[in-house]
């Protein structure tokens, strides 16, 4: 095995509560002193493709992440759990002030000029989605990109030594194994929940990741690198119509008997 | 010297005199947060470049740290939130060392947190002890004592003074990476205190009798944490009695030896998941190259090992103090009394307030010492004052959660009583906070005598 390229997403911690902030208009969350980490799902690839580089030496892990320049701790969180170089794209603070500015296709349309530079990527592992966004996009946009084969919501990837993988994935009836063949183009693959539970870094990993390299680049610079249109990648493809908090649960009503509750269900067309 | 005590008459007095006002413009003292102490001439702070400027920058705050800093912060505290506190409460009923978990910990690097990686060890710095000590601790404080005996009081020794053979066959297999024949993670202890002397260390009793290729060891020590679980041992003892306190020395004793056996495990108020008894050493052989040091240093070797381990046990109480905050604080949010969540009282906020006061206080002590120790100055001192304020704060915190808490901090359901039954020891061990009043008195009026 080559490279694996391991996208990751520095977004809101998942323990955080969400306050929505609509100063900053119809879409607005509020993100000061809000904690950020790396997005779960993403933690789950990365944990993924150092199990990979573990059973197959020579592999190398490349994390890469698009944002503002906090990024580069998200990168090296990356490099403390043994991924071995990171790549940031950096924007500005006004771009990526939340998830609605940059998008999956924006992402997709830079990972895509990213592996094709690269060159000798084998594998890219995604989270199956960001749990800020939660469109779970860029992994199925980046295959088509690529023309290469996809599984997503991979709940088990074995490689093959033909360097196929197969993939158990998560649907909503049971679970599906697909294999995608290799190909020539690297496997893109998003990994879901029951993949694996990432690893703690470990002290002697924290004081390496500190040495690892992580190269620095400006979102513009990548673009023009890219051959890419600036402003087609600012462009929000999606728009964030109204963002919400769910309303407060309503009371539950008591009922007398069995009958009475069967008389409910039924009323309510939940019963037959 | 001069210029720094008259840093201090400034900030104290207010207005200083001229000479020490002209003194102070000429330095690049003003850029500095804060200033070393006594251990620099006013020549060399006034030639200081940007690099040394820079290294002696302090860090207050969390998001003031350099990223390595952050990631053991959050490393161990996603470690503790995961591991140990789901589990701390059944160690602490049950007595029962947490084998798995330390384990963990061990795997983690921080069994071995200071040592070189020549030994195996993780190579990080005081502050990142410090930091790693406050978070575990906030888990469980007794994986917090395991932790901080293991590697203040029986690596640092050995690390800072013992010979390189000594430290092959003592360290290396003790950072946490190595395992004994029986897959058991390898511990050590630190044997000082007897039945007959605590803080009382000069008068040691345990004798070491030199024996031509061998010393043979006589005597009893107390208190000893981690005593079931260590394999080997720093025990000092006296190899001169005439030179009273410059006659102990220090020795590394294989706990499997022939004379050595152990004392019943004590049942104690809190830390109960660590093991507390006496080390019992009846014509102990060991070789002659186990001496750490010198003959006669063992008296320096307990002393600078002991400020050292002080920041370890103020992290450890730092955790206890931040935990019971935080137990506190969430009960005060949804408890409701008088119409409203507990919280919204003025006697709650006070309470609230205090323990915050004291443990940020006590924090900013601690990440001083840690600083000083990182930067090579003395640090006895600040070490003394971090341990007397941090355990102080903690039986204080301890103490308010419960009161928060009322009678749902008196039963177990709450681990409020838990950590109130912790607290309790870290004013004594390591220097009782009596014994470190004296050793902040003495330094303080040391450095006023020298001025007059």
């Amino acid at each position: 095995m080559r490279k694996i390229l391991v996208p990751i997403k520095r977004v809101i911690d998942y323990a955080q509560k969400i306050r929505v902030d609509s100063s900053k208009g119809p879409q607005g969350v509020q993100l000061k002193n809000v904690k950020m980490s790396m997005n779960p799902f993403c933690e789950i690839a990365v944990e993924e493709a150092i199990q990979l580089k573990e059973k197959n030496k020579g592999a190398e892990v490349v994390a890469i992440s698009v944002g503002p320049k906090q990024c580069t701790e998200t990168i090296r969180t990356a490099l403390a759990m043994g991924a071995d170089r990171g790549i940031h794209i950096e924007t500005k603070p006004d771009v990526r002030g939340d998830y609605v500015d940059l998008q999956p296709w924006a992402i997709a349309s830079l990972l895509k000029g990213v592996v094709e530079k690269e060159d000798a990527v084998d594998l890219v592992l995604l989270g199956k989605q960001s749990i800020d966004s939660d469109c779970g996009q860029t992994g199925p946009l980046l295959a088509g990109l690529l023309n290469a084969p996809q599984a997503t919501f991979a709940a088990n990837i074995e490689r093959g030594d033909d360097g196929s993988f197969t993939v158990e994935r998560e649907t909503d009836t049971g679970t599906e194994t697909i294999k995608l063949n290799a190909c020539g183009k690297p496997a893109v693959i998003t990994c879901d929940l029951r993949l694996n539970t990432p690893r703690y870094p470990t002290m002697p990993n924290i004081m390496k990741a500190k040495k690892k390299p992580v190269n620095t680049i400006s979102l513009e610079d990548m673009v023009k690198e890219l051959g890419l249109d600036l402003d087609e990648v600012l462009t929000p493809q999606n728009e964030v119509v109204e963002v919400y908090e769910p309303p407060p649960r309503k009371e539950g009503e008591t009922v007398g008997s069995i009958d009475e509750l069967l008389g409910k269900l039924k009323e309510k067309g939940l019963v037959a | 010297m001069r210029l720094s005590l008259a840093r201090r008459f400034h900030s104290k007095l207010g207005a200083p005199a001229a000479a020490t006002r002209a003194a102070i413009a000429s330095s690049n003292y003003s850029t500095l947060p804060s200033h070393n102490r006594g251990t620099t001439t006013p020549a060399q702070h006034h030639s200081s470049n940007l690099s040394s400027l820079l290294s002696s920058r302090k860090y207050t705050t969390y998001s003031q740290l350099p990223s390595e800093h952050q990631m053991v912060y959050e490393m161990c505290r996603k470690f503790a939130e995961e591991e140990l506190m789901p589990n701390a409460g059944k160690w602490d009923q049950k007595h029962e060392f947490p084998t798995d978990a330390v384990d963990k910990l061990a795997e983690l690097g921080l069994m071995g947190i200071n040592c070189s990686s020549d030994h195996n060890g993780s190579e990080l710095d005081a502050l990142s002890y410090a930091i790693a000590m406050e978070e575990i601790s906030r888990g469980c404080a007794s994986v917090g004592v395991i932790m901080s005996a293991h590697n203040s009081l029986y690596l640092y020794p050995i690390d800072a003074f013992g010979s390189d053979d000594l430290k092959e066959r003592y360290i290396t297999p003790y950072t946490g990476h190595e395992r004994d024949e029986n897959g058991r993670l390898n511990i050590g202890c630190f044997g000082l205190s007897e039945p007959g002397n605590g803080s009382d260390a000069g008068a040691a009793s345990t004798t070491a009798k030199d024996d031509g290729d061998e010393w043979i060891i006589n005597g009893t020590k107390a208190w000893i944490t981690n005593a079931h679980e260590a394999s080997a041992a720093i025990v000092f003892a006296t190899t001169d009695k005439s030179l009273k306190h410059k006659g102990i020395s220090a020795f590394v004793v294989p706990m499997n030896a022939p004379g050595f056996s152990l004392g019943a495990k004590e049942d104690k108020l809190g830390i109960r998941a660590s093991s507390t008894s006496n080390l019992i050493m009846e014509n102990v052989r060991i070789p002659k190259s186990n001496l750490i040091g010198q003959p006669g240093e063992g008296f320096k070797i307990a002393m600078q090992t002991l400020d050292g381990g002080r920041i370890g046990v103020a992290g450890q109480a730092l955790g206890i103090a931040s935990a019971s905050i935080d137990c506190a604080v969430k009960y005060a949010l949804e408890r409701n009394a008088f119409g409203k969540p507990i919280a919204q009282l003025q006697s709650i906020q006070n309470k609230i307030s205090q323990m915050t006061v004291a443990r940020d206080s006590a924090r900013l002590l601690t990440w001083r010492a840690a600083q000083m120790k990182d930067n090579g100055e003395k640090y006895t001192r600040e070490a003394a004052m971090a341990k007397l304020a941090a355990s102080e704060a903690a039986t204080m915190c301890a103490h308010q959660a419960i009161q928060i808490l009322g009678g749902m901090g008196y039963v177990t359901e709450m681990p409020a009583e838990r950590y109130y039954r912790d607290a309790r020891i870290t004013e004594i061990y390591e220097g009782t906070s009596e014994v470190q009043h004296l050793v902040i008195a003495g330094d303080v009026l040391k450095e006023y005598k020298q001025l007059y």
